[in-house]
């Protein structure tokens, strides 16, 4: 049933797909954190229209499947002169998804710096910037980063959904693989335990940055 | 072991947790009418002999009597006892009341909802019968015009007021109260003790777990005092309060008593 | 934008809106089904079967969807086990789904103190009647907002079964973008038609919840 030779025979192409969605998830990670500091800054902020830029750019990515938004994206760039670029949109799409949750995890990181924290920092003189990149945002980057984790996580796992405009990360490769060879147990099963084996490991770290953070507070 | 002025009995109730024993065979009776305290340092093992006594958690060892009726179990024709089917033990505790230290008020219900619920679909009565004597008793506590009012807008003190009419709704023969002023801010429990104080006079039987010592001497007939598991001295409020036979007893007074 | 397109195609598109509602309704309740008998097993207390759920749902909180999908679609038949395109969506819709359904039930249980239940025993409450007046109303309120997240995240997903051939609205959009050239127009407009939909689902469980929680409002 489990063609041995098939399996060895796709590693290779498997490998090199890997590496595209490593690329892939780091991009979508650096592209959530962007957007969604970004966009948190918005919306705490006191500008009114910052602040409904924010409040809907969040709901529309949390209101709409993965998949539209990337249909979206990549229909959309070339109306903007940007033509063929897959992994840009799928990038684009996973990124822009990602830190609208981005932005509702670091509010409620920001939200639990104590104000007395603020008033310690004007007190002693601090601009309004200062106090932010010194002593808000570090403290919420801390507060949320199991929650970052997670969220993490689930770039990871919404990656294969690059598939469907052709990237060739490691879904896609098994796509064609089992395409070819009309098998695809040899390499959607390994495909499957790869991905378990690697998000699995950042909910465990996710929970152990929650132990530690427990412990830093008590 | 029939005695018909014998609210309820208990012989020889030993409770292990594990390797943790938590009473070490306990024997007590109340009498129809009459109100016991229980009195004791913290972990003396007062609570879990209350929950023993309603079958809350079933003792390891021991028997308890319901007016001369064990409770939890049952005798099989070959002569072992068994736990008694779920609806019997049911049946057995809507008899025993129970009023806890952290209240548990359903925060679903409003307070007459708490009242009501027992009668309405334990008891089986209407609604409007259940409604009615739910007024009677809310009016009985004090709180006829909280009737609507859910758990969450009420004081702790009036929240275990409700929890005393939920209990005496279903007219037990007899209420078992655990450290119920505990849990409550100091000027609120006045308004508690006075309820039961009532109680007291009414001829219901109560048990009383309690730090109140004022409480003990006013209304209770017999205090017991308890230390790790057994019970060391019982007697009159006035014998114990004034002239403690143990030196267990007396250190523990002290320190209650200033 | 070319508002004639997506009137020319309305009635293609509300066919694969019919079918997106179906799945999901069929896949929350399936979820939801699935979801309640994993909570009963891991309070089985029967050791094996306490690890297997555990095991399943750590490999459904680490597996892609898509991946899932794909297992079910091409591995299964396989080893012998097919199915047609719309149960094999709803197939994995339904075990994605489950654990996080378990994980909201066995939540909201959790969360109403035992104390309650102790309460409803000593009035002689049966099992039954403390799940049905005692634990069901609450935890319901409890569950409304994880819920509410749950499904629209399962909405979401059901646009990944146009990739088999499930002929719901995403893949009703594909196949109206194969029509015309405006797949911008038209796939901004079904992103649109998803986000009303879904906002408007999720405002109105904040109403009901509200309505369920009304008890605990204070002063």
């Amino acid at each position: 049933m489990f063609n041995t030779e098939l399996f060895f025979n796709s590693v290779p192409t498997l490998a090199t797909a890997a590496v595209v969605t490593f690329k892939l998830f780091v991009c979508c990670v650096c592209l959530s954190l962007m957007f969604g500091t970004l966009s948190v800054m918005l919306q705490l902020s006191n500008n009114r229209a910052g602040y409904w830029l924010s409040r809907t750019y969040v709901s529309v990515m949390r209101g709409t499947p993965l998949l539209v938004q990337l249909f979206v994206v990549f229909f959309g760039l070339p109306l903007l002169g940007i033509k063929g670029q897959a992994f840009l949109a799928a990038a684009l799409a996973i990124g822009l998804n990602s830190g609208a949750y981005t932005t509702e995890i670091l509010r409620a990181g920001i939200q639990n710096v104590p104000v007395g924290h603020l008033e310690a920092a004007a007190s002693i003189g601090m601009s309004r910037l200062r106090t932010w990149t010194r002593v808000v945002l570090p403290q919420a980057f801390t507060v949320s980063l199991p929650a970052l984790t997670n969220e993490f996580t689930i770039v990871l796992k919404s990656t294969p959904l690059a598939s469907v405009v052709a990237v060739t990360e490691l879904t896609y490769a098994g796509v064609i693989i089992q395409a070819r060879a009309f098998s695809a147990i040899e390499v959607f099963l390994p495909i499957a335990v790869g991905y378990i084996v690697i998000a699995l490991s950042f909910t465990q770290l996710a929970r152990w940055l929650e132990r530690r953070l427990r412990d830093f507070h008590t | 072991m029939k005695n018909d002025n014998e609210a309820i009995r208990a012989e020889g109730i030993v409770k292990r947790f594990g390797d943790l024993t938590v009473l070490r065979g306990v024997s007590l009776a109340v009498k129809r009418g009459e109100v016991v305290c229980i009195m004791g340092p913290s972990g003396s093992g007062k609570s879990t002999l209350l929950r023993c006594l309603n079958w809350l958690s079933p003792p390891t060892e021991g028997t308890v009597w319901l007016a001369g009726e064990v409770l939890g179990t049952q005798e099989t024709p070959n002569g072992t006892r068994v736990p008694l089917p779920d609806s019997k033990l049911r049946r057995q505790r809507s008899r025993i009341g129970m009023v806890f230290q952290s209240f548990n008020l359903w925060p679903h219900r409003t307070a007459i909802g708490n009242v009501m619920e027992g009668p309405m679909i334990v008891s089986g009565i209407t609604k409007s019968e259940a409604r009615r004597l739910a007024t009677e008793i809310l009016t009985r506590v004090g709180l006829t015009e909280k009737a609507d009012v859910y758990p969450a807008k009420l004081s702790g003190g009036q929240q275990q007021r409700v929890a005393i009419a939920r209990a005496l709704a279903m007219q037990p023969e007899i209420i078992l109260f655990d450290e119920p002023t505990s849990a409550l801010d100091p000027e609120l429990v006045g308004e508690v003790l006075d309820v039961m104080k009532s109680l007291a006079t009414q001829e219901i039987t109560m048990i009383v777990v309690t730090h109140e010592v004022g409480f003990a001497k006013d209304a209770a007939d017999r205090i017991l005092f308890m230390d790790e598991g057994l019970i060391v001295e019982e007697g009159s409020p006035s014998e114990f309060l004034e002239n403690p036979k143990e030196e267990r007893s007396r250190q523990f007074l002290e320190r209650y008593l200033n | 934008m070319e508002l004639s397109i997506i009137f020319k195609y309305a009635p293609m598109l509300l066919q694969g809106l019919q079918l997106t509602i179906i799945i999901s309704i069929g896949g929350i309740i399936c979820s939801l089904a699935l979801g309640s008998v994993l909570v009963a097993l891991s309070r089985s207390g029967i050791r094996a079967v306490v690890i297997l759920v555990r095991v399943y749902t750590e490999i459904i909180l680490g597996i892609p969807v898509l991946v899932l999908l794909y297992l079910i679609y091409f591995v299964l038949p396989e080893v012998g086990i097919r199915f047609s395109e719309i149960p094999t969506g709803l197939l994995t819709l339904t075990l994605y789904y489950s654990p996080y359904m378990a994980e909201i039930i066995r939540g909201a249980i959790n969360a109403i103190p035992t104390g309650q239940v102790e309460a409803a025993r000593t009035v002689g409450m049966s099992n039954f009647q403390i799940a049905k007046r005692i634990m069901v109303p609450q935890a319901l309120g409890l569950a409304i907002p994880p819920l509410t997240g749950i499904c629209i995240g399962l909405v979401k997903d059901s646009a990944l079964l146009s990739i088999i051939s499930v002929h719901e609205l995403a893949y009703q959009t594909k196949q109206a973008v194969a029509r015309t050239f405006a797949p911008f127009e038209l796939w901004a407009f079904v992103a649109f038609c998803y986000w009303a939909i879904l906002s408007f689902w999720e405002v109105s469980m904040r109403k009901v919840e509200k309505r369920v929680t009304r008890y605990r409002e204070i002063g």
